[in-house]
């Protein structure tokens, strides 16, 4: 008898030796989150810097800081876009030479975005017109206004065939610009720098433009074309300087003398519009009660190890208060997804959240679609917590209709018009991926953590059904693979997949929006689903599902 | 009332985190299951005392074999 409390005591311990373990493991591999961002905030190191401050410039997350309300925060979106995109000969495109994100002006949430001229001029490689094009698509599914703090070279030339011809590529900008501002989304542009060419649109494509002057040129085409083609001398200044475009060609409608003067100008430009209305009952917001570093406690720094879903809810629901959905639903397999709602500093949030090791079964499937088709009819945002490496297998599943309930998710989340925010914390593989809404079925935000993996399948699974079709494929060729070869493939096919499943990869490529501090989380949540609902919510019509 | 946990999909005994006589509390992990290359912590239903263990660690077990009896 005595000696059950000694038991009970060192299974304590265990337990809070493992948190502790887990806490440290992810104080460690954030460092990396914020030595990415070191290197997006300063590309070119002090050289660039230099060369900013003699052209009289100041680098634009400064410019953006200078834009917004005093004391606010400026929520930049994925600042790791870029790194390691390998194009011929160019390894990295730091923040994919440009800035974009959300913050208040007067009040309201406006997206904007900044060329960052010590990135190959404000050059646009394939990646800076996808994150250009992602922050115009948040923008309008939001209906935030926006500002352009233009800078730039215009395409990066040795890759044109990726950046010019098509549909999601540089000149679609333009189109977006002119489809929002139809639809009465003002589009502020200030130009701090060259735009040429097709660049020169944003300028002129504007509600509403700014241009420095001495700073400032926007021309079709610049002196040294002009030369060539019909043979005129002129200088920058007066063939496309700020002068020239306010006074003479009406391009654009305000001249300054500073960038200082065209940040107060865009202020006011945007301080005569109406306020902007939460579409949702918000509540009072209450801080979790659980300890800020719980979540660096929970989450198991093996990727591959079950979790408690609801101890990661209490982290950061407003009093750690969950309501949860049929909590008493088949234990171990129905609760491998976990629903309900909380509140999220202050807003009503539907959750789906994989839980235990996240394999999704029939139940879970079944319960997960009730519970989109439930936050539709009560209009609240969805919340979808990814950490799921797949469907289960097997005939067992199979013959219950795991595929046919997996499709019922599907199309669950691809139908339903609530806004949805997805945040990986672990495993997102396969159809889990889809049924989880990922980046395929276009939630408004993705937000990863370090402890995030993306992949068709996990590393693991990958290598042994690679091997064995290697092998197969060798023995048609009449060779055979010893184990040593074996295992060496395995390992090779393992690091690849693990290499590419990682959050920084998939921000790199704007697969995320970012990869977020478990600390942040919360705030970040929080700001998109009130970004998410300045609009009404409207009604959800979902086609044939089967039963 | 005892309660028996049983695996929720087959796979290996890869731990076993309790004894006979534990007093345990709902949602506490008592075994690790590895199973889809993952590992799946087993936990408690609801507070008890552990009254059987059924399963050893490095057994394999099937879907809904009893695993531990609680009461």
């Amino acid at each position: 008898m005595t000696d059950k409390p000694d038991k009970k005591m060192s299974r304590a311990q265990k337990k809070e030796m493992e948190y502790e373990e887990n806490r440290q493991h992810w104080l460690a591999e954030e460092q990396k989150v914020y030595e990415l961002w070191e290197r997006a905030y300063n590309p070119g190191g002090q050289a660039q810097n230099d060369r900013l401050a003699k052209q009289g410039k100041k680098p634009p997350r400064q410019l953006i800081r200078q834009l917004i309300d005093p004391g606010t925060e400026f929520f930049e979106l994925s600042r790791g876009a870029g790194f390691g995109i390998g194009y011929e000969g160019v390894e990295d495109v730091p923040s994919a030479g440009l800035v974009t994100g959300i913050g208040k002006i007067h009040g309201n949430w406006v997206m904007m975005l900044a060329n960052d001229s010590r990135v190959s001029a404000g050059a646009y490689y394939p990646i800076s017109c996808k994150k250009h094009l992602r922050a115009q698509e948040v923008a309008e599914r939001c209906g935030l206004n926006f500002v352009y703090i233009a800078d730039s070279a215009g395409a990066y030339l040795p890759l044109q065939d990726r950046i010019f011809p098509g549909r999601n590529q540089f000149g679609h900008f333009f189109y977006n610009m002119t489809r929002m501002s139809a639809k009465g989304l003002k589009q502020y542009t200030l130009s701090t720098g060259g735009n040429t060419a097709g660049g020169a649109y944003i300028v002129y494509l504007a509600c509403e433009s700014i241009m420095i002057e001495g700073m400032s040129y926007s021309f079709l085409g610049g002196p040294p074309m002009v030369k060539s083609a019909i043979g005129e001398t002129v200088s920058m200044e007066d063939l496309g300087g700020a002068k020239v475009h306010t006074q003479i060609s009406g391009g654009a409608d305000h001249f300054v003398k500073s960038q200082d003067e065209g940040i107060e100008k865009l202020r006011e430009l945007l301080a005569f519009d109406p306020k902007q209305t939460l579409y949702i009952d918000r509540r009072k917001p209450a801080e979790p009660k659980v300890s800020s570093d719980h979540l660096y406690q929970v989450l198991p720094k093996e990727t591959a190890r079950g979790i408690n879903v609801r101890e990661v809810l209490a982290a950061i629901a407003d009093d750690s208060y969950f309501s949860e959905y049929k909590r008493n639903y088949n234990p171990g397999r129905g609760d491998n997804i976990v629903c309900g709602k909380i509140f999220l500093k202050g807003i009503p949030v539907g959750v789906i959240a994989s839980n235990n090791n996240g394999v999704i079964f029939v139940d879970s499937a079944r319960k997960a679609i009730e519970w989109v088709i439930r936050c539709s009819t009560m209009k609240i945002p969805l919340l979808y917590i990814q950490n799921s490496p797949g469907y289960m297998v097997g005939t067992a599943e199979e013959y219950a209709g795991i595929g046919k309930y997996g499709s019922g998710m599907v199309r669950a989340v691809a139908c339903t018009e609530v806004p949805r925010v997805q945040w990986i914390i672990g495993p997102d593989h396969g159809a889990a991926n889809f049924g989880m809404s990922g980046r395929t079925f276009d939630p408004l935000f993705i937000f990863a953590t370090m402890r995030a993996r993306t992949s068709v399948m996990s590393g693991e699974t990958a290598g042994f059904i690679l091997t064995s079709l290697e092998r197969v494929n060798r023995k048609k060729r009449g060779e055979e693979m010893d184990e040593e070869a074996a295992k060496k493939f395995q390992q090779m096919m393992i690091d690849k997949y693990n290499r590419e499943a990682h959050p920084f990869y998939m921000e790199s490529r704007l697969f995320n929006d970012g990869t977020l501090p478990l600390k942040d989380c919360r705030d970040a949540l929080a700001l998109a689903f009130e970004v998410a609902l300045l609009q009404p919510v409207r009604e959800s019509k979902f086609g044939n599902f089967k039963f | 009332m005892s309660v028996n946990i049983v695996a929720p999909l087959p796979g290996t005994v890869s731990e076993i985190l309790v004894h006979v006589g534990d007093v345990v509390k709902t949602d506490e992990e008592l075994i690790i299951l590895e199973a889809m290359k993952m590992e799946n912590p087993i936990c408690a239903p609801r507070n008890g005392v552990v009254k059987e263990l059924l399963v050893s660690s490095g057994d394999k077990v099937d879907a809904y074999q009893v695993l531990i009896a609680l009461e």
